[in-house]
């Protein structure tokens, strides 16, 4: 029985499970699915996992100079984080973001994929994309069952309106429903305006987009002392999850992780 | 949740022209007060209109329109290939016999009004309407953007693009008052039909849900039983169905989108959908008078004039489907200019569509040479998208999917071509582009399987040209197995046949083309004839000395036109490629080999149009084509044996056997 790749849409036959006998591919299409369901052998190939890199971000230390890693709780953490975490000390809040996990690296094939879901608008993708979370999330069970609320990384009402999807958010109320957590999308708002980020250096960056973020007058979810894990897309600099992290954590969350499909 | 952004009205009334009038009309919420109710206002003051209008209600998209209301506007679902709506060509005569959308007269130019019989009353309402279009913002290019959308059927962001400037409001204002002109009518582009015994929802650009893996051949019985079961069986195991999503434009939680065609920007449900109508009047006035000339020098060879005239007359008759079955090198292109002139000078559309993209590219000066005083549009995927009013396009079937109901002649060159088949969208984007009494050319060298089905149960016309145009017969391909040639170029050993090839190429001076079944065999292949047999070759004779250039080209290769520029130019003696080569590239003076003739990717057509690369001139109608395959198999044999029975036959037409 063969399916086609979601990737390449080449026709490839998955490995054999019992659900097979019983699901047409459109079902199958819909459900949460270990990744050698969903991708051919090559494809399988071009997506790069991320496991034993920076403790804070899943930065790969394969292509990383070592001057650029420093020791961290036993660990190791990149130059990036080791950065924030001298912000962090300067704003005197604590942890902001506890740390993020990337599911897998940006390469070229995962910015194809990112750029059909977020761009072209296949939303079909969100399945796959949840499965990686998910079976992400499978391995490190331990460490996150303290997590009470899942929450994506809000669009601006505008780009939201242009988008027709979130597309953080379509994945992360997947996940939020595989695992039985609270989900919610009503945390913060985001505030229109393009996103110029490549030009400006970390702070500035920073800055805008503290400014970018505000809460939601409208949510009512108590989020005092409670652990929250938010959702994005894509982790360059962190400046993006940093300063939503800070806003929740000074609304009184307790922890605030994170989860990004590509680093 | 999601504002209320298209609305529906019904209007009642009689012109004073006499004309009585009960239309029900769409319109973006936003254009309500400021466009529709100002028209039928002025209308009414000027005692030009009696009637009342009202309001049915406000939806959040066309697609809930037609879902809460569509039986009172008429926003029915709808058949297959649905025909044009009809208010939209209701809207267009009743404005256009009253001279406005006169070819003649532009809307805001002083009217002139050519027919000299129409009443006084009727060329005041003329006047009153032209003014008010006139007024603000719809001006000439506005009515050029319209003439220029003709018969194609759009999202409203595709419309917007080329608008691009002006603002968002602005557009739809200028829509509107074109949507009341009748230019084009509001839609949603996922619509409904009934298959079997449940609705099924479909994609009206791509045809994506309607489950049709031909629509090439329209026929319900070109489907051999065989085929049908394999339909339903791919049916069942993987129906083409929808997929649907929360969607924060409408606020639907299951609005619906189209997953296949995505690339031409995501058609979802909720979304406005413009099917401009492609009506013979055009609302702008043409500035010169139409003229067509056919520019043609070349001289038809007996059995091309022969399918010349056949193809005449069934562009005449009432059939509406044909096959030109022309050999390779046969000269097809050629064969279809008059006919295409026949149509052009009754002011009709022709569309010329190929799977392939240089087989239009190459078109594209022959066809301006030939019409120079007809607007031809070239579309293909890397050009620009372009919107502009002609009476001839060239397209790539992917650049079809745009029109619909539109032309009146389509032909499609090289139609058993990838990816026309395998995308089952592409057949149904050529099948809709024409209209219902359009006439559907294919043109091919080697026919599918169903369509010789049905040609010989008669549903289809033919013309069938057996030889090429110099009157020279087709070169025969010779076949000799080679045994276990990966392992004996993984070895090094030297393979005689090859040898052979290579030394009559460089004795005779002449081109090579050698296919090879995988991309992944390139390299080597091109190593092993560069290292081992043109060293052996050298070894021969003292005469092979000079300079052999080799190269291969695969699809996904970066520097391919360049190469294949480059093998056009001389300056590759051999090329080494898989299958994308079959068809299109044609160098005198050349010989083919194919290593690995039986792989399954070499099916018969493809063995056919590779074979048919060589002895294409008259000064060169001889050349070497030679199948080097581990054994004999069906397919080559069958490869062969057409060949030779086309060279047996003399008379087009008539045998298919
Ligand atoms: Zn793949
Ligand atoms: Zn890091
Ligand atoms: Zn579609
Ligand atoms: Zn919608």
């Amino acid at each position: 029985m063969s399916m086609s790749c979601l990737a390449c849409h080449h026709a490839f036959v998955p490995p054999f499970s019992w659900r097979d006998l019983f699901t047409v591919s459109v079902l199958r299409s819909e459900v949460l699915l270990p990744v050698e369901q969903w991708l051919c052998v090559q494809c399988r190939s071009k997506l790069v996992l991320l496991r034993d890199g920076c403790l804070l971000c899943s930065r790969s230390f394969h292509d990383l100079d070592s001057r650029y890693v420093a020791e961290y709780r036993g660990g190791q953490i990149c130059f990036d984080c080791r950065r924030w975490l001298e912000w962090e000390e300067a704003q005197q809040s604590g942890r902001v973001l506890t740390w993020n996990r990337s599911v897998a690296q940006y390469n070229a094939w995962m910015q194809d994929l990112l750029t059909r879901y977020k761009f072209r608008g296949d939303e079909r993708l969100r399945y796959f994309f949840a499965s990686l979370l998910y079976s992400h999330w499978n391995g490190m069970a331990q460490q996150m069952d303290k997590v009470d609320v899942i929450a994506p990384i809000p669009l601006s009402a505008k780009r939201l309106k242009e988008r027709g999807f979130n597309q953080s958010a379509l994945v992360a109320r997947l996940l939020a429903d595989k695992i039985g957590i609270a989900y919610t999308e009503k945390l913060l708002l985001r505030r229109d305006g393009e996103d110029k980020q490549s030009k400006k250096g970390r702070e500035e960056r920073l800055k805008e987009m503290l400014q970018k973020f505000l809460n939601n007058p409208e949510q009512n979810v108590d989020i005092h002392g409670k652990n929250i894990l938010l959702v994005d897309d894509i982790y360059t600099t962190g400046a993006t999850l940093y300063a939503a992290a800070y806003l929740l954590k000074k609304r009184g969350a307790k922890h605030i992780y994170a989860y990004t499909l590509a680093r | 949740m999601g504002e209320k952004a298209f609305a529906a009205y019904m209007v009642k009334g009689r012109f004073n022209t006499g004309q009585v009038i009960d239309w029900s009309l769409l319109t973006p919420a936003s254009c309500w007060k400021r466009i529709d109710l100002t028209f039928w206002q002025s209308l009414t003051d000027r005692a030009l209109f009696t009637g009342t209008w009202t309001l049915l209600g406000k939806c959040a998209s066309l697609a809930a329109i037609r879902q809460q209301m569509g039986q009172a506007v008429g926003l029915t679902d709808q058949k297959c290939v649905p025909r044009g709506y009809t208010p939209a060509v209701d809207r267009q005569t009743l404005f256009s016999t009253c001279g406005v959308l006169h070819n003649g007269g532009t809307v805001n130019n002083k009217v002139t009004v050519h027919h000299a019989d129409k009443k006084d009353s009727s060329v005041l309402l003329v006047d009153k309407i032209a003014a008010f279009f006139e007024s603000e913002d719809c001006d000439e290019e506005a009515l050029r953007l319209a003439a220029a959308f003709a018969g194609r059927h759009v999202l409203l962001e595709e419309v917007r693009q080329v608008w691009g400037k002006r603002a968002r409001k602005h557009v739809m204002f200028i829509l509107q008052k074109l949507y009341l002109l009748g230019c084009f009518d509001w839609d949603a582009p996922i619509a409904r039909q009934r298959i079997g015994r449940k609705m099924t929802a479909f994609c009206q650009r791509c045809g994506y849900g309607l489950n049709t893996s031909s629509l090439a051949i329209r026929s319900p019985a070109a489907f051999s039983s065989w085929q049908r079961l394999r339909r339903t069986w791919s049916q069942w195991w993987s129906p083409e169905v929808l997929p649907r999503s929360a969607c924060a434009r409408c606020g639907s939680e299951s609005c619906l989108f189209c997953p296949r065609c995505l690339q031409m920007g995501k058609v979802r449900s909720c979304e406005p959908y413009l099917k401009w109508h492609g009506g013979r009047r055009s609302i702008v006035a043409r500035p010169e008078q139409r003229n067509v000339q056919f520019r043609w020098q070349g001289q038809l060879s007996p059995l091309q004039q022969e399918a010349s005239k056949r193809l005449l007359r069934f562009a005449r008759g009432e059939s509406d489907q044909f096959l030109l079955w022309a050999v390779t090198g046969a000269g097809k292109t050629e064969i279809w200019f008059e006919t295409i002139y026949h149509f052009l000078l009754k002011d009709k559309k022709v569309l010329v569509a190929s799977p392939r993209r240089d087989v239009i590219l190459e078109l594209e000066p022959r066809l301006k040479e030939v019409f120079p005083h007809t607007t031809i549009s070239v579309l293909h995927g890397e050009s620009e998208q372009k919107y502009e009013a002609a009476d001839l396009f060239l397209a790539t079937t992917h650049q079809t999917l745009r029109f619909r109901d539109y032309f009146d002649l389509v032909i499609v060159d090289e139609e058993d071509a990838f990816p026309y088949h395998v995308d089952s969208m592409l057949p149904y984007a050529v099948q809709k582009a024409r209209r219902a009494c359009g006439k559907i050319v294919y043109v091919t060298a080697t026919p599918r399987r169903e369509m010789i089905d049905a040609v010989r149960r008669g549903e289809i016309e033919h013309v069938l040209i057996p030889r090429r145009y110099h009157g020279h017969p087709l070169p025969v391909p010779r076949l000799k197995p080679v045994g276990r040639w990966r392992k004996s170029i993984r070895q090094k050993e030297i393979l005689t046949p090859l040898v052979q090839f290579l030394t009559e190429l460089l004795a005779k001076n002449r081109f090579g083309y050698l296919f090879v079944p995988h991309v992944h065999l390139l390299d080597e292949v091109l190593a092993y004839m560069q290292n081992v047999i043109l060293p052996y070759v050298r070894d021969l004779s003292p005469q092979f000395q000079q300079a052999f250039p080799m190269e291969s080209v695969h699809a996904q290769d970066p520097l391919r036109t360049e190469k294949v520029q480059r093998f056009r130019n001389k300056q590759i003696r051999l090329l080494m490629t898989t299958t994308i080569l079959e068809r299109g590239v044609t160098i005198p003076f050349s010989d083919v080999a194919v290593l690995g003739s039986d792989d399954q990717v070499f099916d018969t057509a493809a063995l056919i149009q590779i074979a048919g690369r060589v002895g294409r001139k008259a000064d060169d109608f001889e050349g070497n084509v030679w199948f080097f395959p581990e054994q004999r198999t069906l397919t080559q044999m069958r490869a062969i044996r057409q060949i030779e029975r086309w060279n047996r036959m003399n008379v087009p037409g008539g045998d298919l056997s």
